[in-house]
């Protein structure tokens, strides 16, 4: 299901088609954004919300799709209003733009301001097909088995299967080298049955009543703090900001998400993590669910598998509870229905604001000077190495024909640094193959700020 | 170290005869029998001079370090009391060794030799062969996700009850020193075949959580200390994974865990051997099997290992009955569905009912039974320690411990199990696994098999 939400980020950071200047219907499942762009010189500094009715959210009988919709584009509202507030200077950049296959994207940027250096905070909505090799790509063939469908051979019924993928994402640079990086994403995925199968008979399991039913569906998201100079009280605060609004719903989620974050913002060819971690997480979903036609199945609750560590067996599976040769998972501690999951995602997403903007204002105003700047480039370095050799959305992007580049580079800071050799963070660093201990170095590096952000990198903290 | 192995067996008995040194000579790339260590006017065989003329025959045990080149492997076949002992002075003299089992009946001492091996960097592996019998290698794949799709789930899901049982008619005893000796001296039913029972439950589920054992003198033709029959009831962990999709019960999560039951007996009757051996159930399935593996009965008739000339080596014959030869398969077909809460509209709030699964069931045959595969992982373990030597011992063991399939950690496991039954038995009680599995023996009550 990774490659699957990789293909759902990249569609969340702008696949396929877009106009500027076109103004293109809507498709008749997209539904109540206004066909407007926007030219750049007279941007409004927020993108428009008065259409959205925020009663949808809560309303259990909307399909997933429009709640989800709505709720991102409040969030976006209130989130860019509040950094907003924080940057004096320059006014966010409201960019927006429809789909020629159905769907949009509202990008808001400033850059080169007093307290952003870059930040971005960017909706995308993706409609389309995805084609059956997606499709058995999709979580090892688990998923294309419990489709229901017959997707092998000459007699195969369909090809491709309706989706939506929408999503918010973030990405922060201050410019302060004392104030972190932050970055998030939420999505939603949604594959629906097709009207017709390939020989244009009609598709017994597609209900015109209920036109986009879920055929499969799934949460994903996550949160990361990349600081360049290391607040141990900030890594708390954020920490401990996520674990409060994940524990609202399930206190198993917090800590199966945080290691799952530390493992996937890993570099491997640095051996260190990108920062000091958060949470992240993907395919949450209630599998009982899926490819059901009756709604009521939407009411079903499961014990959900949150993170799955390699196979295992003999003892080591008796850790698990002696259940034979399976793989070690760590479970919720409760049962979930579709509509816990949508409020722990809300949860999640609202947690965002109070979690780093009052470390963004502790740090914003502190003074530095060269010496610091220069380390921030470094650290800068690294966030560009993970985002261009390991994240798995902008990798799908650039590999995407028609893909809007722009927006997949987004996450990428203004500047960065690279230095040959670098005492602390590259090979120069004594201990990295050299002939004394790691830790030790001559002159202003020994024990330095930046020598003790290095460390923490090294090896994921439990912060709270 | 390309050349072959040299290697002593100690004991010419019937172990030593049947399951080591064909075995051994059957892998000349392997091992190379060096020698046996046989004592003058032993009872325990032939004279082994006159079964293999051309190998050195070394009349007492510690001649053997005299000869035996390094590095080479001892496999202590003698009797019980010796293997302990004999193990221990072989991995202090530098060798390797493959142990018959019980390898000893004392956890502190299974220990030591685990320690032993580790300090010296050396194979000691227990011989339980019947890690490789078929009928075992069948369950094992069953509770396993399929090799060519790793994600799906395993046929039976998730284990909920595993009963493995070595029964026999006999109901006239057959003496021998088997029969002479109680579980102090080495001798009783719970260490002969519960060390294979106890075992094959180790390599498939780890520890339990408890057990409660029953040891008994049934037949009440031998000494009233020596077991001829014993039951262990052990109960393991709950799973904390939910059942994954798919699975009967998807997304619910079971609230106790295995239970399983190890058992032999002496008096079940039953004809051609048929007498039930594994009978697994799990969330998804269940396996039943009866017999035991062919490759013992094959060894005795003279049937050799890895011969080119004798491919169905270790598979049933068209002369084993069906009852013996295949196992009985269930497996689900569907998950079925849970009830579903009432439809409002429906009037009187009814709740429909579940669907239950439905099952398919079948005789499917059993996997080839591999000792070969035993004693190839032990010579490939030895190379590794020997490739890695002049690293010294702890780069040894560590070569060890990742080839090593039967590690002399597990023995010391499967000796505690045996032991805790033992507690268990003569106290009237469960034991937790973790209490010390050492008997607190009273005086005049070390005879005594169970508490009643």
């Amino acid at each position: 299901m990774a490659a699957a939400s990789a293909l759902a980020a990249t569609a969340v950071l702008a696949v396929a088609w877009c106009t500027r200047s076109a103004l293109v219907a809507c498709d008749d499942l997209a539904q109540p954004a206004p066909s407007k762009t926007q030219a750049q010189s007279d941007s409004p500094s927020l993108p428009s919300i008065s259409h959205l009715n925020p009663s949808l959210i809560d309303d259990v009988n909307a399909p997933m799709r429009y709640r989800m919709e709505t709720y991102i584009k409040l969030l976006q509202h209130r989130i860019v209003t509040a950094l907003q507030k924080t940057e004096p200077g320059t006014k966010f950049i409201v960019d927006q733009w429809q789909r020629k296959e159905g769907g949009e994207g509202i990008s808001c940027i400033v850059q080169d301001g007093q307290t952003f250096e870059k930040a971005g905070c960017n909706i995308s909505v993706v409609h389309g097909k995805l084609p059956l090799g997606a499709i058995k790509q999709m979580n090892s063939g688990r998923i294309n088995a419990r489709l229901d469908y017959r997707f092998e051979g000459p007699d195969a019924e369909i090809d491709s299967m309706p989706f939506v993928a929408l999503g918010l994402s973030l990405v922060v640079h201050p410019v302060n080298p004392f104030a972190p990086t932050v970055h998030f994403n939420y999505r939603y995925f949604e594959i629906s049955h097709p009207p017709t199968l390939k020989d244009g008979s009609p598709n017994p399991r597609y209900d015109p009543a209920n036109p986009t039913q879920p055929a499969a569906w799934w949460f994903g998201g996550g949160t990361d703090l990349t600081p360049i100079y290391l607040f141990e009280e900030d890594a708390k605060h954020f920490h401990a900001t996520l674990r409060d609004a994940a524990a609202q719903h399930d206190s198993a989620f917090y800590p199966a998400w945080k290691r799952w974050c530390d493992e996937y913002f890993w570099l491997p060819h640095r051996s260190e993590n990108r920062g000091v971690g958060g949470v992240f997480f993907d395919d949450l979903t209630v599998p009982g669910t899926w490819g059901q036609a009756e709604g009521k199945r939407r009411e079903k609750k499961e014990f959900l598998a949150l993170l799955e560590t390699k196979q295992q067996s003999g003892p080591a599976a008796a850790a698990s509870g002696g259940a034979g040769l399976a793989p070690a998972i760590a479970s919720s501690s409760r049962q979930h229905d579709v509509e816990s999951l949508f409020r722990t995602v809300r949860s999640m997403g609202d947690s965002f604001l109070p979690s780093y903007l009052p470390i963004l204002e502790r740090r914003r105003q502190t003074p530095y000077d060269a010496r610091h700047i220069a380390w921030q480039g470094i650290r800068r370095g690294r966030y560009v190495e993970f985002n261009l050799a390991y994240d798995r959305g902008t990798k799908f992007g650039l590999a995407t024909p028609g893909a809007r580049i722009e927006s997949i580079l987004m996450s990428l800071p203004l500047k960065a640094r690279w230095e040959y050799m670098h005492p602390v963070s590259g090979s120069g660093a004594i201990g990295r193959g050299g002939a004394t201990a790691p830790g030790e170095h001559s002159g202003d590096m020994a024990d330095s700020e930046e020598e003790k952000m290095q460390q923490v990198l090294r090896s994921p903290r439990e912060w709270v | 170290m390309a050349s072959p192995i040299p290697v002593c067996v100690v004991g010419y008995g019937s172990s030593a005869r049947t399951f080591h040194i064909p075995y051994i000579l059957s892998m000349p790339h392997l091992f190379r029998l060096h020698s046996i260590q046989q004592r003058p006017n032993s009872t325990s065989g032939p004279p082994a001079s006159k079964d293999h003329p051309e190998i050195a025959i070394i009349p007492s045990f510690d001649e053997v370090f005299a000869s035996l080149p390094k590095p080479g492997l001892i496999v202590i076949s003698s009797a019980n009391s010796t293997h302990y002992p004999f193990a221990a002075q072989a991995l202090q003299a530098g060798y390797h060794v493959v142990v018959e089992k019980p390898i000893t009946w004392r956890h502190s001492e299974a220990l030591h030799l685990a320690q032993l091996a580790k300090e010296q960097g050396l194979v000691c592996a227990s011989f339980n062969n019947r890690r490789w019998d078929g009928d075992f290698l069948t369950v094992q794949s069953l509770l396993n996700p399929p090799a060519s799709k790793p994600d799906q789930p395993s046929a039976l899901g998730t284990a909920t009850y595993f009963e493995s049982r070595f029964d026999r008619f006999r109901p006239w005893s057959k003496g021998g020193w088997r029969e002479e000796s109680g579980f102090n001296e080495g001798g009783g039913l719970l260490l002969d075949l519960g060390s294979h029972l106890a075992d094959q439950l180790l390599t498939l589920f780890g520890p339990p959580s408890h057990l409660t054992a029953f040891v008994r003198n049934q037949r009440g033709q031998l000494a009233p200390r020596v077991d001829d029959d014993f039951m262990i009831l052990l109960s393991y962990p709950t799973p904390s994974n939910p059942l994954p999709p798919s699975s009967p019960g998807s997304g619910t999560r079971l609230g106790s865990g295995l239970r399983a039951l190890l058992g032999a007996t002496c008096l079940s009757t039953h004809v051609d051997g048929e007498q039930p051996r594994f009978r697994v159930e799990g969330t998804r399935g269940s396996y039943e099997k009866r017999g035991v593996d062919p490759q013992e009965a094959q060894l005795k008739a003279g049937r050799k290992p890895n011969d080119s000339n004798d491919e169905s080596f270790g598979m049933y014959g068209t002369e084993d009955p069906d009852s013996v030869k295949l196992g009985r398969l269930t497996t689900s077909t569907d998950a079925g569905q849970e009830a579903m809460p009432a439809d409002p509209t429906a009037g009187r709030g009814k709740a429909t009912a579940p669907v239950q699964p439905r099952l398919a069931t079948s005789d499917v045959p059993t996997l080839p039974g591999r000792y070969d595969v035993y004693w190839q992982n032990v010579g490939d373990a030895i190379r590794a320690a020997e490739a890695a030597r002049s690293g010294g011992a702890e780069a040894a063991h560590a070569a060890v411990q990742a080839t090593l399939e039967v590690k002399p950690e597990q023995a010391a496991d499967c000796i505690k199990l045996l032991c805790l039954a033992r507690k268990s038995s003569v106290e009237g009680r469960s034991v937790r696994w973790t209490e010390e599995p050492e008997l607190d023996v009273k005086e005049g009550k070390e005879n005594v098999l169970y508490w009643d």
